[in-house]
């Protein structure tokens, strides 16, 4: 009994006193992130911190050697996996462990089902505010530093690229993101709806997301809104539920492989067994939804780029399918 | 008025040349010629066909005097009424019938006060005698204007000469603008009063010699302010014939003695039924873009061309480029679209690499006239001929603007490896052709600036996409070069060494 009082002591002290010698500063614990990777700050307190160890709850491991890489706040770009995240920081002096901070956020898949609504105990904080960006200020030029309209030759002068240039990385890319010009859909002007929000992220871009992305795209708007069958997300405006505006690996910048995308809403639709063998789809390596169907708007009933003329036998149910060799 | 007047007329006419002849000689003969040339005046005057001709000799003519008659006429109705001591006052008349003013012609009769000496008998310095006289010159009426006085034989009449001169050339000049001479009364500057070998009784060799005596350069000492050249290489045919083809001599109501108003519509009225040579009056009014110089300046034509001579061609003021950059070297607002018009000026200083035409303007198809049409077009940026302002634009059916001059295989050749059709391969793949000849083809200045860069190839700097001006980040190799535009990442090309652009595609 006596040694359980002690050990909970123990642990208390323990934690007050870890927690002075690294503070995380971002991100917040408990905060609702919507990008596939963090810039992690640790604020060092104790100066005899030799070594940080960052430690993911996927083991994923980062070292920050303290006299090398950072003087008193270091930051690292961290992955996130969707879902609940737990990023901990350890401070070590020599060998031996001296300080523990940690912080657990949840990352928001726009496109995985089962990561889409957080538990209600994250928040959706913010980091571009007024307040923590005095903060970085002292060191870091907080501005918008592009030119209106125009990219910057070297991508590395833009201020945005320190912490975000994870955001770009991917085979595909869309070019404004690529070439930093962020404020032509980052505009800063920090507004819900035409109201101002004191607390919202100066780059926040609320939803629908369809009205910048029109901006330039308008050729596909004008296409788009003359047919006669919308996909629901598309038009509600929710480009970016299916495309990843900054960058991806897959074609188009979706955030999933068509099928996986398809099937993550559409669960129950299942590949036509007699597609599978791949000959109505000649020239491809994988049956995809989007072979045949538009995941847009089409003027064809279930999004089909053409009219169907005749039908494919699904077992149970009964598809009407048109094939584009015959 | 003719018509309303004319029997009135002819029966004056008739009636005093009656008067006259009867006057001076009489004589049954005589008086049946006179009625058959009193006729021919009056169908003249009708502008009818008289069905016999008669041939009218100048003696007889001189006799009939018709500008003496009317004269006398008026004179005698305004003495009478008016009672005036002074009739031989100077009338004025309008402008356009300047040209039709009344030459005195001298009778025997008005010189018989005077006592004519024979032509041999006239100063020696005035010998040889030249191809026109001063008619009263040529009768020998040397008193009408000198009167010898002391010691000087040929002493003037009236000290000032203009009002000899007016003695008898009764049209006095006043206009809103004077020749400077006519304000003065300096007739003898530009007429010589005793002869001369061209007509008018001018005194150069002929009537542009005589205006250029004084407005050519080098005159400054004359106290002299308007000067022309006529020595450039180019000149306008018209100011080549004759300064009096758009200018009075003596008085006018428009600026610089112009017979109208200096306009469009001035230069027009020739320049739009010369031959060989396009309408440019249905040209100015009938594009749908239309050049400020020319529609919306103080000088109109005069802002680019010169009305004389000069050493550019089109008779330019200045070198085919430089006459545009007078006014483009400043943000103008486009009449087009509204917009702003780019800096030519400032855009060249600060881009070393000029496009051809501009790097050369008198060459062929040199200036920014090779491309571009100075008198309005029916394209935007008034370009001669129709130009994709689109970043995509694909080959087919288009007929670029820049074939012009350059060679269309620079485009269509899908491999290749002469460097004169182009030097953008990667090994033998025309990556000219990869970027254009394609369902998404590019345009031409997708990638090139038209004017200047500070690039080789004047490839530009920017590249305008959805408004967003993205880098090119080109960068030149001995061999090739490489590009990082916002549609890419680096790519390399080699003529030499081949990167394997476009490899993919083929196979």
């Amino acid at each position: 009994m006596i040694l359980k009082i002690f050990c909970s002591l123990g642990v208390v002290i323990f934690g007050l006193w870890a927690s002075e010698g690294v503070e995380i500063l971002h991100p917040v614990d408990k905060k609702i992130h919507h990008e596939a990777y963090t810039g992690l700050t640790v604020k060092v307190h104790d100066r005899n911190i030799s070594k940080i160890l960052i430690l993911t709850d996927r083991n994923e491991r980062y070292t920050l050697e303290m006299t090398r890489e950072c003087d008193d706040v270091c930051s690292k770009t961290v992955k996130l996996h969707p879902g609940e995240n737990t990023i901990r920081v350890w401070g070590y002096k020599g060998e031996h462990l001296a300080y523990e901070a940690k912080s657990e956020l949840y990352y928001v898949s726009q496109s995985l089902k089962g990561y889409k609504v957080p538990p209600k105990f994250y928040k959706e904080t913010f980091f571009h505010t007024d307040k923590s960006e005095k903060e970085c200020e002292q060191c870091h030029d907080m501005s918008l530093n592009e030119m209106k309209g125009v990219a910057f030759v070297d991508v590395e002068e833009s201020n945005c690229y320190m912490c975000h240039k994870k955001t770009t990385t991917g085979k595909y890319a869309h070019a404004p993101a690529v070439n930093w010009v962020c404020s032509s859909c980052h505009s800063g002007k920090r507004e819900e709806k035409g109201k101002r929000v004191s607390e919202m992220s100066k780059y926040h871009v609320p939803d629908p997301i369809h009205v910048i992305c029109y901006g330039c795209h308008e050729k596909n708007k004008e296409i788009w809104d003359r047919k006669k069958y919308r996909h629901l997300p598309f038009d509600a405006g929710l480009c970016n539920k299916c495309h990843n505006p900054h960058a991806s690996e897959h074609s188009m910048f979706i955030r999933e492989v068509p099928n996986v995308l398809c099937t993550e809403c559409h669960g129950d639709k299942k590949f036509p067994p007699s597609m599978r063998d791949n000959s109505r789809c000649p020239g491809t390596q994988e049956p995809s939804c989007v072979k045949c169907h538009n995941p847009h708007a089409s003027d064809n009933p279930y999004f089909l780029d053409e009219p169907r003329t005749h039908t494919v036998d699904l077992g149970r149910d009964q598809f009407l399918f048109k094939s584009k060799g015959q | 008025m003719i018509k309303k007047y004319g029997v009135k007329i002819a029966l004056l006419l008739a009636a005093l040349g009656i008067v006259a002849v009867l006057y001076q000689s009489g004589g049954g003969e005589k008086f049946g010629r006179f009625i058959a040339i009193m006729k021919q005046i009056s169908a003249n005057v009708f502008q009818k066909d008289h069905e016999e001709k008669i041939d009218i000799t100048d003696e007889e003519l001189s006799e009939v005097n018709i500008d003496k008659i009317a004269l006398d006429l008026e004179n005698r109705g305004h003495s009478s009424s008016e009672a005036s001591p002074e009739p031989a006052a100077p009338r004025e008349i309008p402008i356009d019938e300047i040209r039709f003013e009344e030459r005195p012609t001298h009778t025997k009769m008005m010189i018989k006060e005077a006592k004519p000496i024979d032509l041999k008998d006239i100063p020696a310095k005035l010998k040889p005698l030249k191809k026109y006289l001063h008619e009263p010159f040529k009768m020998g009426a040397c008193q009408i204007c000198h009167v010898p006085k002391g010691d000087n034989p040929a002493a003037l009449v009236k000290s000032n000469i203009h009002e000899i001169c007016y003695e008898c050339h009764k049209t006095k000049y006043t206009k809103e603008f004077d020749h400077k001479p006519v304000k003065e009364g300096k007739c003898t500057a530009c007429h010589d009063p005793h002869q001369s070998d061209v007509p008018k009784m001018l005194r150069g060799t002929s009537i542009n010699d005589t205006c250029l005596k004084c407005h050519e350069k080098g005159n400054e000492a004359k106290g002299m302010t308007k000067f022309i050249t006529m020595n450039g290489k180019f000149k306008h045919k018209p100011a080549e014939k004759s300064c009096l083809e758009c200018h009075e001599p003596h008085t006018s109501n428009y600026k610089t003695l112009m017979k109208k108003e200096v306009g469009l519509e001035f230069c027009l009225d020739c320049h739009s039924s010369i031959k060989d040579h396009r309408d440019m009056r249905k040209w100015i009014n009938t594009v749908r873009y239309k050049h400020g110089a020319v529609s919306d300046s103080k000088g109109k034509c005069l802002e680019c061309h010169d009305p004389h001579s000069s050493n550019y061609r089109s008779i330019l003021k200045k070198d085919p480029v430089q006459v545009c950059l007078g006014c483009h070297d400043k943000s103008l607002k486009a009449d087009e679209d509204g917009g702003m018009l780019l800096n030519i000026g400032q855009h060249l200083k600060d881009n070393p690499n000029w496009h051809k035409p501009i790097r050369d303007p008198n060459g062929k198809e040199g200036g920014c006239s090779g491309c571009h049409e100075p008198h309005g077009s029916d394209n935007f940026s008034i370009l001669k001929k129709s130009f994709t302002k689109n970043f995509y634009a694909d080959l087919e059916n288009k007929d670029f603007f820049c074939f012009k001059c350059h060679k269309e295989s620079k485009i269509t050749e899908r491999f290749t490896t002469d460097d004169d059709i182009t030097k953008f391969r990667d090994g033998d793949v025309n990556l000219h052709n990869l970027h254009v000849n394609d369902r998404k083809g590019r345009a031409c200045r997708a990638c090139h600036d038209e004017h200047a860069s500070k690039n080789k190839h004047l490839i530009r700097e920017y590249t305008d996409f959805s408004s967003v001006k993205f880098p090119l980040r080109f960068v030149d190799a001995p061999n090739g070069g490489s590009c990082a535009p916002a549609c890419h990442k680096r790519f390399e090309y080699d003529r030499a060494n081949p990167k394997g652009i476009g490899q993919k595609k083929e196979g």
